[in-house]
């Protein structure tokens, strides 16, 4: 439906229910919204619309309590406190004890007999109250609810009577008090019907059943109040994200219409504007509200003000009174300006889900060497949905057993009602992730959390594939976790070779000296290392540096691999370069860039031939002399490797232009 | 804020609220806490007092004090009837009168002489009416009184003063002053009223205490039984009597209703027995109305 069409059902809503009780002062939250018939979701005000108690999770309750500020007394009034419990998925039932729930009407005497000085207070007094209300939600759909309140309503009214007593011709008037008490029980049905996360309908029948008990008398049924049958009606709408309109109307004469607007950080600001038709002004009052929810809590404040004191100021006039007008024990003609404070609590486990997960995706498998990327390269996402009618922030947390020592958990990220957002999953593993073999499948748990809630408000779980901790995905840029250049064995390794050579090294010039140690150090495995030829996939499997100097062998990854660790175990950059030949994948290759540490302009310093050497800038910033090696031809000599690492650059590079084109990458290592 | 501060604001607005709801007064423009009801007390029935409608003295205090130095301005309504008089009366007693061993009444004394306003009172008979014996209209004379004929002459909130004078010597000396004048606006004299609606009584102007003596009326024997004494608690011009009260009345339908605005002062005399006497200077107001 468009806005404009929805905004001019809303006013006609509004503007019928003018001429139709459903408001109620037992909560400062129905009390702000003014007209919450179909915004009932838990134990506040739940009388007013039984079926919204379905919304509760688990344990809830409020209290709520009341004072009168423009009345002459000060203090609060204890309105009531409501408990309810969810009874199993479909079910809800709640209580409530509002002793504050009384209207006491006084009549002063007008005569009072001057010797026993009666009655101490008043001729007549009528009070009615409703102390005890009990509430059973059934839900009979994901969308409708229906619920059954019943309510114990008492009045009492004592009346002063005076008899005169003749003895000797002499009367003598006495007075007595007599009470008469009546308990009313009324069943109240509501319905309550939302077809979407913004809509919210109720329709409640009240007084529909009516069971008295108590004293007979004339005084009593003159002052009894109205139980006639009613039917209110109610309207939930929630426009955009921030903002909730609610009306309400009876046929018993009351309605409203408010709004409620949610700034963010939990906070919610109401009004409403009031009408009686027993009233003067048909818009008899207006409410102002705020509440603030954190965690499991929520607490309200709301005031209501009355446009014309008329029968609002404590005293009204006895020839005017009229017990029909009272509808409402809690909102009618005699109401007085008051602010109310409300809280209310959820316990136990289960509460309101404000989120739900879409679905989990992830992107590929988990390879161990490259684990420490997936702390900030997502490991997949999740789509979730904020299903609340209120504006969420939104955090996943992902984890896997065994494999993380804890969850990680993403920025929150800010969702609308009904707005979906991809969460991305991120994964801090830890070392036993190093120790898989092989393949392996794991169950990864993805948690959604929604502020402020504590709990989480759903979980999915996914299957996350591990690879062995040789495997490799084939991207250039995920091999350099292959290479280990703080791992003991290639240290010692490293520092075990040059030491073998320290007195020449000791003779070499300063400038030659890098390139001295990355010749000593290549040229050491002349003639002991074998090639396996191993073309490369798209996934792969890549020895790490201790097990090809272990066994001494490797294809062309595993030795630019294990060079590149073994050089910069010394201090000495390398980068891969990766070739790819277009239309050929099968003929990729790698092999390695050494930086010889010298500045161009001393290039010649190792090679007459500048086709046998590169001018590159690494990640130091400088440009320096670096020199291809390919790796496979090291067994036959570190020249010989040096040599076919050029033709190979030149003719990959120069000629075949493969930077240029893109087929040919090279990655520098840290 | 954890939950514990959260419990913590649950408790104390569980506590905060601590008093009970206000309740709504319901009063009417008519409906004001402004009588009080007593019954009109006669210590010995027998006892035959001078009408409270004329007097504006309670029986009771016509027996408790010695005398009564009384100055009166009296109005009797009956709708198409209204009278008025104003008199003083002065009666000292000096012993009892009893008949078939019953106090009927006191013999008045011979004081001497008294003025009132340097205005000589006369001295004439004082009857004891033997009715409530014999039930029929019997008197007997016992003793003096003094009375004045005021109608005409008597001044509302003005200073009056008694002298007797015994054998060219003054003996004793009262003065007092009349209270404003008062205008009975409701009930007038002659109105029917329903004992099922409270019955408003209004009246002006009068300073000071105000009782309303409620009688019933027997036109037969065209005499008056006070049954109660209604104090005005504060002369504020208005007051009510509950219909609550009006339906527990005796069955008679004519009821009068004597206002009596009164200074009233209490002295001492020595002679011709020692003990007090009552001034009283009243303005008495008698409504005639039929209940129904």
């Amino acid at each position: 439906m468009p806005v404009d069409r929805t905004g001019l059902a809303t006013i006609g809503i509004l503007l019928m229910s003018t001429m139709l009780h459903a408001q109620s002062l037992t909560d400062a939250r129905s009390l702000g919204l003014g007209a919450s018939l179909a915004a009932i979701r838990d134990t506040r005000d739940f009388a007013a619309n039984p079926a919204g108690l379905i919304h509760i999770r688990d344990w809830d309750l409020s209290l709520t309590t009341y004072t009168e500020p423009s009345y002459n007394q000060s203090g609060f009034v204890f309105q009531g406190i409501s408990l309810g419990k969810r009874l199993f998925d479909g079910a809800a039932a709640a209580f409530r004890y509002t002793p504050g729930t009384n209207l006491t009407f006084v009549v002063p005497p007008v005569l009072l007999l001057g010797d026993s000085n009666l009655p101490e207070s008043a001729d007549r007094e009528f009070e009615y109250r409703e102390p005890f209300t009990a509430g059973v939600a059934v839900a009979l759909s994901e969308r409708i609810a229906a619920g059954i309140g019943i309510r114990n309503r008492q009045e009492r009214v004592t009346d002063t009577r005076y008899q005169l007593i003749v003895r000797d011709t002499i009367a003598y008037p006495v007075a007595s008090q007599e009470t008469y008490n009546q308990s009313v029980w009324l069943a109240d049905l509501g319905v309550q019907w939302e077809p979407s996360a913004r809509w919210g309908l109720a329709l409640v029948g009240r007084n529909l059943i009516r069971i008295s008990s108590g004293d007979g008398n004339d005084v009593l049924e003159t002052f009894r109040l109205p139980d006639k049958i009613a039917l209110e009606g109610g309207l939930h709408y929630v426009p955009v994200s921030h903002l909730a309109l609610c009306a309400s109307a009876s046929t018993a004469g009351i309605g409203g219409v408010g709004a409620q607007w949610l700034p963010g950080s939990g906070f919610a600001i109401r009004g409403s504007v009031l009408a009686n038709r027993a009233e003067k002004n048909v818009i008899s009052a207006f409410t102002a509200g705020f509440g603030w929810s954190y965690d499991v809590f929520d607490v309200d404040a709301a005031y209501l003000h009355f446009l014309s004191k008329g029968t609002h100021r404590g005293s009204s006039s006895l020839d005017d009174f009229a017990v029909d007008d009272i509808v409402n024990l809690d909102f009618h003609p005699y109401s007085r300006d008051r602010i109310v404070l409300s809280a209310r609590a959820m316990f136990g486990r289960t509460r309101e889900s404000l989120a739900r997960i879409e679905g989990v995706t992830m992107t590929g498998g988990v390879y161990p060497a490259a684990r420490e990327v997936f702390a900030y390269k997502p490991i997949g996402s999740v789509k979730v949905r904020n299903i609340s009618s209120q504006p969420i922030h939104a955090k996943a947390t992902f984890y896997v057993d065994r494999l993380m020592d804890a969850p990680t958990e993403s920025q929150p990220v800010y969702l609308m009602p009904g707005g979906e957002a991809d969460i991305p999953l991120t994964a801090v593993f830890n070392d036993r992730i190093g120790q898989l073999t092989s393949l392996t499948i794991k169950e990864g748990d993805v948690f959604i959390h929604a502020t402020p809630a504590e709990q989480y408000d759903d979980r999915a779980q996914t299957r996350v594939v591990f690879h062995g901790r040789n495997a490799w995905d084939g991207d250039v840029n995920t091999l350099r976790y292959f290479v280990t250049p703080d791992d003991p064995v290639i240290l010692k390794y490293s520092r075990d070779v040059l030491l073998d050579h320290r007195d020449s090294l000791a003779r070499v010039d300063g400038l030659l000296e890098q390139f001295t140690k990355a010749r000593l150090l290549l040229a050491s495995f002349t003639g002991r290392l074998q090639y396996v030829n191993d073309p490369r996939l798209t996934a792969d499997f890549v020895q790490y540096p201790v097990e090809t100097v272990n066994l001494r062998g490797g294809d062309c990854d595993d030795l630019a691999v294990c060079f590149a660790s073994l050089l910069a175990s010394v201090g000495i950059a390398t980068a891969f370069v990766d070739v790819i030949p277009p239309g050929n994948p099968d003929q990729a290759h790698l092999f390695l860039l050494v930086d010889t540490g010298l500045e161009p302009r001393f290039g010649s310093a190792i090679a007459q031939n500048p086709k046998r050497y590169v001018i590159r800038r690494g990640t130091s910033g400088k440009d320096r002399v670096w020199i291809p090696v390919e790796t496979t031809m090291i067994a036959r000599g570190f020249e010989e490797a040096w040599s076919g690492g050029a033709q190979q650059y030149f003719d990959d590079v120069e000629v075949g232009l493969g930077l240029a084109h893109g087929w040919v990458r090279i990655v520098d290592l840290d | 804020m954890n939950r514990l501060s959260c419990a913590f604001l649950c408790v104390v607005l569980f506590a905060a609220g601590c008093r009970q709801p206000s309740d709504v007064e319901l009063v009417s423009e008519e409906n004001t806490t402004n009588l009080e009801a007593y019954p009109v007390v006669l210590s010995d029935t027998n006892f035959v007092a001078i009408s409270v409608d004329s007097t504006g003295v309670l029986p009771d205090d016509q027996m408790r004090f010695n005398g009564s130095f009384v100055i009166n301005a009296v109005t009797w309504d009956a709708g198409d009837v209204l009278k008025s008089i104003a008199y003083s009366r002065v009666f000292v007693a000096d012993s009892t009168v009893r008949v078939l061993n019953r106090l009927v009444g006191f013999q008045g004394s011979d004081i001497g002489t008294v003025s009132l306003n340097s205005n000589l009172m006369l001295k004439i008979a004082h009857r004891i009416s033997l009715s409530s014996i014999f039930n029929r209209d019997t008197a007997i004379v016992r003793g003096v009184q003094y009375l004045a004929d005021l109608t005409g002459s008597y001044q509302p909130d003005h200073l009056y003063t008694w002298v007797v004078t015994n054998r060219l010597v003054p003996v004793l000396t009262v003065a007092l002053e009349t209270p404003e004048h008062l205008s009975v606006i409701s009930p007038r004299g002659g109105t029917t009223h329903l004992r099922s609606r409270n019955l408003p009584i209004q009246w002006t102007g009068g300073k000071g205490k105000m009782s309303i003596i409620m009688s019933v009326y027997d036109p037969v024997r065209k005499r008056t039984r006070p049954l109660l004494d209604l104090r005005v608690r504060t002369n504020n011009g208005r007051a009510v009597i509950p219909s609550k009260l009006l339906t527990q009345l005796p069955s008679g339908t004519t009821f009068v209703l004597t206002f009596v605005l009164a200074n009233k002062k209490e002295s001492e005399i020595l002679q011709p027995v020692p003990g007090k006497i009552l001034a009283q200077a009243a303005f008495v107001y008698n409504s005639y109305i039929e209940l129904r």
